[in-house]
């Protein structure tokens, strides 16, 4: 089974078309642009929903090459249905009806979160894992239990890629933050005492970001505030991971989102789970960041499980929750 | 503190600590030691765990005065992060809850509520308030790792609390969903600024991303 998918739900626009191969996800071909506000500017919905307009076309068109595959072959359409930027999703939304229309395939709305996980599933040999999920706006702990993927943890405020950007654009570093801060980290040496909010199994982010401001202005170098910075937010973050995985019994753990990329992260959390005799897992970078194969495979497998969308049930959830959904295929 | 190899036992690797089962003067014990995380910074990872071993057994002992059963505490040592406290044989409030008949797990539940609520009249939070933190001792509610506590009178803060309870409840019980309810019920009953504690829960809920007003 084939299937293309269409992610949409923030800053980046992106198609990709998947195919089963023995239970397993097959990444055939994607295409990605992602809408970059000016510097110093944050994300206006509106904008970003206009960009992704633009290119939507020529996505669908390059992710069909890159695949090299006919349109006629595909067996199922897939989109973002939230949470995100409602102008955003509309624009995804659309796109995936028309095409969904002109092949004559059946549609399927999928839950950006949840396909986070399920990309992991799909490419790696995780099989029932926590998923510590950071990307910008979002910062989860999310783990099966009950037929429902669970939010075990989460931010109390903002997203740890957001705190990232926001610390990045204070200190004149482009957008992405994450790994300007990433490089510069590196020739840090002096860790200086930062906030490190845990509560339970959610984090807060927000008291750093003002003593990272404080040190900056004593004119504490770059490096060792990134390097400081890093240790602070992916501690908290691999702490409440672990927590999650003692808490359900879980003994796998999945890494997902945009700041999954960071190796400092991956090598924290690799650490935690070796000492505690658990398997992780992260999938390959450009399935970590927004990408249209996570919502393709999603789709795919959720199609298998029999869930099918009616066109008039493809509106779009702006503030779509990952436990809304029933996990009908696992 | 002396703990001799046959009578120590590993009974439980949290995520934070190792709790070992032993002796401690010829009385059964439960040693609670924070073992280093070699994921995180040492100067990070030293901090945290002196902090909250310290904090752990100031609040054993608030939580004494406040009426709510916590285990006896024999001894406290920074250098290793380890407290030694009674034993108390348990279950989990998190098994007897998904074991025990309907009018039980109500009436744990209320109790719960009601032990939260005392915790809270008493100017302090427990910090990480899921139901394999109580343990059940007959009609007695235990509640051990205040790691996460801290003192407090804010409404804010007993928000947080309760919110983490309901979360925790909801993952993890997720097929008793009245059961938070009833939490809430016997939380009623005795903290008298219940209401205001309620409203943050709410406005925690609708402040985090992707919840719906529902909860």
């Amino acid at each position: 089974m084939r299937a293309l998918g269409i992610e949409g739900t923030a800053h980046t626009i992106s198609v990709g078309i998947v195919e089963e191969q023995g239970g397993r996800c097959r990444v055939l071909g994607q295409a990605t642009k992602m809408h970059l506000p000016g510097a110093g500017k944050g994300i206006h919905p509106r904008e970003a929903a206009d960009h992704h307009a633009e290119h939507i076309g020529v996505l669908v068109e390059q992710a069909l090459q890159k695949a090299d595959v006919d349109p006629g072959t595909l067996d199922l359409v897939a989109f973002s249905r939230g949470p995100g930027m409602g102008p955003c999703l509309r624009t995804a939304a659309t796109a995936a009806r028309a095409i969904a229309l002109r092949l004559g395939t059946p549609i399927v709305g999928v839950n950006h979160c949840v396909a986070h996980l399920e990309i992991g599933r799909g490419t790696t040999d995780a099989k029932d894992p926590i998923l510590l999920y950071v990307s910008g706006a979002n910062t989860q702990v999310i783990g099966e239990a009950l037929g429902r993927y669970r939010v075990f943890g989460e931010t109390l405020d903002i997203g740890v890629g957001n705190t990232l950007d926001k610390f990045a654009r204070e200190r004149g570093l482009p957008f992405p933050g994450g790994p300007e801060i990433e490089k510069l980290a590196r020739g840090g040496k002096t860790l200086l005492p930062l906030p490190y909010t845990v509560k339970g199994m959610d984090v807060a982010f927000s008291g750093i970001l003002t003593a990272a401001e404080q040190y900056a202005q004593q004119g504490t170098p770059v490096e060792d505030l990134a390097f400081s910075l890093q240790e602070t937010l992916f501690a908290m973050l691999t702490e409440v991971t672990e927590r999650a995985m003692a808490h359900a019994g879980k003994d796998e753990v999945l890494l997902g989102g945009g700041v999954a990329r960071n190796k400092r992260l991956q090598a924290m959390v690799a650490e935690m789970a070796e000492a505690r005799g658990a398997r992780w897992f992260v999938p390959e970078p450009q399935l970590l960041t927004d990408n249209g194969a996570m919502i393709a495979w999603t789709g795919l497998v959720m199609h298998k499980a029999g869930v099918r969308h009616a066109l008039e049930q493809t509106i779009v959830d702006q503030r779509f929750r990952t436990d809304d959904v029933e996990v009908v295929w696992r | 503190m002396e703990v001799t190899a046959q009578a120590a036992s590993l009974v439980y690797r949290g995520a934070e600590a190792e709790v070992v089962r032993t002796e401690w003067h010829g009385r059964d014990a439960i040693l609670k030691r924070r073992t280093a995380k070699p994921y995180r910074h040492p100067d990070i990872d030293r901090r945290l765990r002196v902090a909250r071993t310290k904090e752990e057994a100031l609040l054993f002992r608030a939580a004494r005065e406040a009426g709510v059963a916590v285990p006896g505490l024999f001894d406290v040592d920074m250098e290793e992060c380890a407290l030694t406290m009674e034993f108390v044989p348990g279950p989990m409030l998190k098994a007897a809850l998904n074991e025990g008949s309907d009018e039980r797990r109500r009436a744990l539940a209320r109790a719960f509520g009601r032990s939260v609520a005392a915790l809270h009249v008493a100017g302090m939070v427990h910090g990480d308030l899921t139901t394999s933190n109580v343990l059940v001792d007959g009609d007695r509610l235990v509640f051990i790792d205040f790691g996460l506590g801290g003192k407090t009178t804010e409404d804010e803060d007993r928000g947080v609390d309760l919110h983490l309870l309901m979360e925790a409840m909801e993952s993890t019980h997720a097929a008793h969903h009245d059961l938070y309810g009833v939490v809430v019920e016997g939380y009623r009953e005795v903290a008298p600024f219940a209401p205001a504690v309620e409203k943050v829960v709410k406005e925690i809920v609708r402040r985090g991303r992707y919840r719906s007003e529902k909860g």
